[in-house]
């Protein structure tokens, strides 16, 4: 019978051990929980993780963005893009993957196509900043790793959608912002920790699409 | 302006990382192609979903029903299990941290967030197992209500769908001892008519909106009325067999889902299925208010059959196992696509392994833990006389390869009654 309440006790004892923990609980648990999210098999060394869409990431980021000789502006290759958008897509489910990206894309731009590129590319991203009226020069930019490069293209490339969008076309604008979910889950994803938490500001943009439609 | 915001939003993501530089519907659309219903168990989930030659009690229905032959005695009274997926994602977005302090949530707001917690592709939301069942003298009768809501896709790409299934089961299963204490064989069926629905897939931001406007009329009936769903009923059936062998042992096959046959209405509209279940059990008025739409000829859906195989060793340590009592499973599921996909990849075997152990201390609490495909999981058990508790925190690699997408889950049952361990 005693061990019967011992059951009976173990309840509110291990409660009592969790709610007593000075800080933040559920950090605590979140943490935890990505602790036994490691497969056995792969840090084992048994199983490899399929990297095939992070080499094709890797390989499409020089390539996905030129700079026209005639024209001299950006050009963005549309069929690299969307297959480039599809591989991240697959390599965004996996944290294992993620992180052979980074890896990957944290190369520094190097040679005269890239080079040319991200300067091209800055231009045009300072021209959207201009647009939008933001001259906060802590906002200045450059585009040093492979990373920025594909960053800064992916964000051009929806700059460039911009002009054939409807503001009251709900399913256009819907896109878009699913559009811009993704960019910056490819920041979130490709940046290093420690980097400006773009939650709350994505979540804040939703929400008042939300709202502008309660309005109308 | 809303581009405006966009972009704003894109650019400050830039310089941060700059910075650190560092018809109806398709029916075979969502239909999971080689799942049938299948409840989910707190104790199989936290030993890797392992455990067709240890599962007992209600779990035999589902994993082995030659197990029915050691003739326990188990009833549920009932069993209740909840399962909520990503529950690492939810955390980290903050939202139940702010529910704990009593911060005022916009629903909206929370409902996005929430969204981005879910992965692309098909995914889970939120499972809840509703059972009654007993087990007994070789005999299993068993009752199963399953509510699942699915995600496709995450984000403002949301789409969600909602499933239920009901399924009754009975089982038998019988020993023949050929020598006592050291070989025996066991053999059980087990046959579970299964009745299934589910909605086709409707676009979650869409459904943000209709439960957040204030001048929107009732969503129910919008709901009812705007979305399709498919229902339809099979008769599935499991056949197994154990070989006990001494200190413990057991080798142990299962036929699982021989004639997964559905056969499958469509609805053009929910409400229409609804009124139809309504008038089914009698109800008086129909729920669904709106304009009926039409309903499409029956078709089939065939989910395929499957041969598992699994050890089991549950040593018996005399008195001493009123203190400790450890048990441990290995399951190979689906053999033959196991070795059909062996003569491409020698290292498939991995995909079809399950692993797991129990040990039960003290007859009254359950510690465990298992490995599937490599994702880990674990899991405690409470048995208090007729009130057993267990919880089981895991994850699942849901992708086709290992490492393509691991998704996590917490699974927590209640169950009144006695357990049949």
């Amino acid at each position: 019978m005693k061990r019967r309440k011992l059951a009976f006790l173990i309840v509110p004892i291990i409660l009592l051990a969790f709610v007593s923990c000075e800080g933040d609980i559920f950090g605590t648990i979140s943490d935890f929980m990505g602790q036994t999210g490691e497969n056995v098999l792969v840090s084992g060394g048994l199983v490899g993780v399929n990297t095939q869409q992070v080499d094709a990431v890797s390989q499409s980021v020089s390539t996905l963005a030129s700079v026209d000789e005639e024209t001299g502006e950006v050009t963005i290759t549309e069929e690299t893009m969307t297959q480039v958008k599809e591989d991240l897509k697959n390599v965004l489910d996996s944290p294992k993957k993620i992180e052979a990206l980074k890896t990957d894309l944290a190369k520094d731009i190097s040679g005269e196509s890239q080079t040319t590129t991200a300067g091209k590319l800055e231009t045009q991203l300072d021209g959207i900043k201009a647009d939008l009226g933001i001259d906060d020069a802590d906002l200045d930019f450059k585009i040093k790793t492979e990373a920025d490069l594909l960053v800064a293209t992916l964000i051009v490339d929806i700059a460039n959608n911009f002009g054939d969008l409807d503001e009251d076309d709900e399913d256009q604008l819907i896109a878009l912002a699913s559009e811009a979910l993704f960019v910056v889950e490819v920041i979130k994803a490709v940046s290093p920790t420690g980097m400006v938490d773009l939650d709350d500001a994505v979540n804040d943009l939703l929400t008042s699409f939300l709202n502008d439609q309660d309005e109308e | 302006m809303k581009k405006k915001l966009i972009l704003s939003i894109l650019i400050v993501g830039l310089v941060a990382s700059s910075l650190f530089a560092t018809t109806f519907f398709e029916d075979e659309e969502f239909f999971y192609p080689d799942i049938t219903f299948s409840p989910i168990s707190a104790r199989t989930e936290a030993m890797g979903g392992a455990g067709l030659a240890t599962a007992a009690g209600a779990d035999a229905f589902f994993l082995n029903p030659a197990n029915l032959g050691s003739r326990r005695f188990s009833l549920n009274l009932p069993s209740v299990s909840v399962t909520i997926f990503n529950p690492k994602k939810i955390i980290d977005t903050g939202i139940p941290q702010d529910l704990v302090d009593g911060e005022e949530l916009d629903p909206a707001s929370a409902a996005l967030d929430f969204l981005t917690t879910l992965n692309r592709g098909k995914g889970d939301v939120l499972t809840t197992d509703i059972a009654t069942s007993f087990t007994g003298g070789g005999f299993g009768l068993g009752l199963q209500i399953q509510e699942q809501l699915h995600n496709y896709d995450k984000g403002t790409d949301t789409e969600l769908v909602a499933e239920i299934n009901v399924g009754a089961s009975v089982g038998f299963g019988f020993r023949l001892d050929f020598i006592p204490n050291t070989l025996s064989v066991d053999i059980g069926a087990t046959v579970r008519p299964t009745y299934k629905a589910y909605t086709e897939k409707i676009g979650a931001p869409g459904l943000i909106t209709l439960f957040t406007e204030e001048d929107a009329g009732d969503p129910a009936q919008e709901v009812m009325g705007e979305y399709a769903l498919a229902a339809g009923y099979a008769i599935p059936f499991d056949v197994g067999v154990n070989v006990n062998l001494p200190v413990g042992l057991r080798f142990s096959t299962v036929a699982r889902n021989l004639n997964g046959k559905y056969t499958m209405t469509q609805y053009e509209k929910v409400g229409d299925w609804i009124n139809e279940m309504g008038d089914t059990v009698g109800f008086g008025s129909d729920v669904y208010e709106g304009d009926p739409g039409t309903t499409s000829d029956e078709f089939e859906v065939t989910v395929p059959w499957s041969l598992d195989v699994g050890l089991g060793w549950v040593p018996e340590f005399g008195g001493f196992g009123k203190l400790l009592r450890p048990s441990f499973a290995l399951d190979f599921v689906d053999v033959v696509g196991m070795f059909e996909a062996m003569e491409t990849d020698e290292n498939a075997y991995w995909n079809h392994l399950r692993a797991g152990a129990e040990v039960k201390l003290f007859s009254m609490v359950d510690v465990r833990a298992g490995i599937n495909r490599g994702a880990l999981s674990i899991g405690v058990g409470l048995d208090l006389l007729v009130i057993h508790l267990d919880a089981s925190y895991y994850w699942r690699e849901k992708g086709v390869e290992i490492g393509d997408k691991p998704v996590d889950a917490l699974t927590i049952r209640f169950n009144l009654g006695v357990d049949g361990r």
